[in-house]
């Protein structure tokens, strides 16, 4: 699991709390992935003026066949009639809708764990929409793992300030690491229960 | 594991480690929402194995998710008994090799033991002295 599909839970457990229903837009054509994303703004505008009230999440996923669809869950029953309408009038295909448990909010998140495909690569292969709710961003969320916490060691002894030799502070904190456990010391500190940058001559191999 | 056995799952095409055992570390990983306050957290352990790559010797992290089961640190720690600088086989699922460093990660089937055969050191043989 990443930072952005524990995001996407989090916002799904939000979202979870009311009545679900799970949406699948797909084209009769294959078309490119950048064409599809076009449409699917429009779409969205659409519907979004249509239902102000609605609020949902939203999914890219990259069908090895059939190319770019979209998935959604959203909190709203929405007439499929209508919904049909202005798909068609944003250039979509296909419409599925179903009704979907509250405690299946996570489903959609299947999608975020294939591989992201090359064509994506800096998309947003998720996001929220809709007023009136806020869902979980990745800066929003906070990893604790060992590593996490010999990294912030590492940045308050070193002062790493930016993005600068991003490289190095990982290779260092790695190695940190594998001195913290094959020595059994405390996450975050040296031997003997130091702060890093008390531990001197312990740590000239670093 | 006799190594006869190693050598036969070798043969078969099993994906393995095999290597020195330096230590363990067992923690609570997950995910905090700071916005909401939710937490996805789980326990999963980071074995180190030293094992050679590419003729160098060179640490392997692997990592082990327990299933649901394993609730607490100390559950996972209690899992822990291997002896450091004892040779091990690690069953893996994948692994991969990042800016210097091998990760892997461990499948159902474990760790085990190579049971190594200690020959009997025989004495010297005698030898008739020149003089």
């Amino acid at each position: 699991m990443n930072k952005s599909k524990a995001a996407f839970l989090f916002s799904s457990q939000v979202l979870g709390k009311q009545q679900l229903y799970l949406w699948t837009f797909t084209f009769k054509d294959l078309l490119g992935v950048k064409e599809t994303r076009k449409r699917w703004n429009h779409l969205l505008t659409l519907l979004l003026r249509t239902w102000p009230n609605l609020q949902g999440l939203r999914v890219f996923e990259l069908h090895e066949e059939h190319g770019l669809h979209v998935h959604l869950a959203t909190n709203q029953f929405i007439d499929v009639n209508r919904a049909r309408e202005l798909a068609h009038q944003s250039g979509w295909g296909r419409i599925h809708v179903t009704r979907m448990p509250c405690e299946h909010a996570s489903y959609l998140a299947k999608y975020l764990s294939k591989e992201r495909p090359q064509c994506l690569h800096r998309w947003r292969l998720w996001a929220g929409f809709g007023k009136s709710w806020e869902w979980t961003k990745v800066k929003d969320v906070v990893r604790e793992t060992l590593f996490s916490r010999v990294y912030a060691a590492c940045k308050e002894w070193k002062g790493w300030r930016g993005k600068s030799g991003f490289f190095e502070r990982m290779s260092l904190a790695r190695r940190i690491m594998i001195a913290t456990i094959e020595h059994g010391w405390e996450a975050g500190r040296g031997p003997g229960g130091l702060p890093y940058s008390e531990c001197g001559e312990a740590f000239q191999w670093v | 594991m006799k190594r006869a056995e190693l050598l036969e799952e070798v043969l078969k095409g099993v994906l393995l480690i095999v290597g020195e055992y330096r230590g363990s570390h067992a923690e609570q990983a997950g995910y905090v929402d700071r916005k909401f306050g939710n937490v996805i957290n789980y326990i999963r352990a980071i074995h180190l194995a030293e094992c050679s790559w590419h003729g160098h010797i060179d640490r392997v992290m692997i990592t082990q998710r327990f299933p649901e089961q394993v609730a607490s640190i100390e559950q996972a720690q209690a899992t822990f008994n291997y002896k450091r600088g004892g040779r091990y086989v690690f069953y893996i699922d994948w692994f991969k090799r990042e800016r210097g460093q091998t990760f892997a990660s461990l499948n159902d089937w474990g760790i085990e033991v190579i049971e190594e055969v200690e020959e009997a050191s025989a004495a010297p043989q005698a030898r008739e002295m020149p003089f």
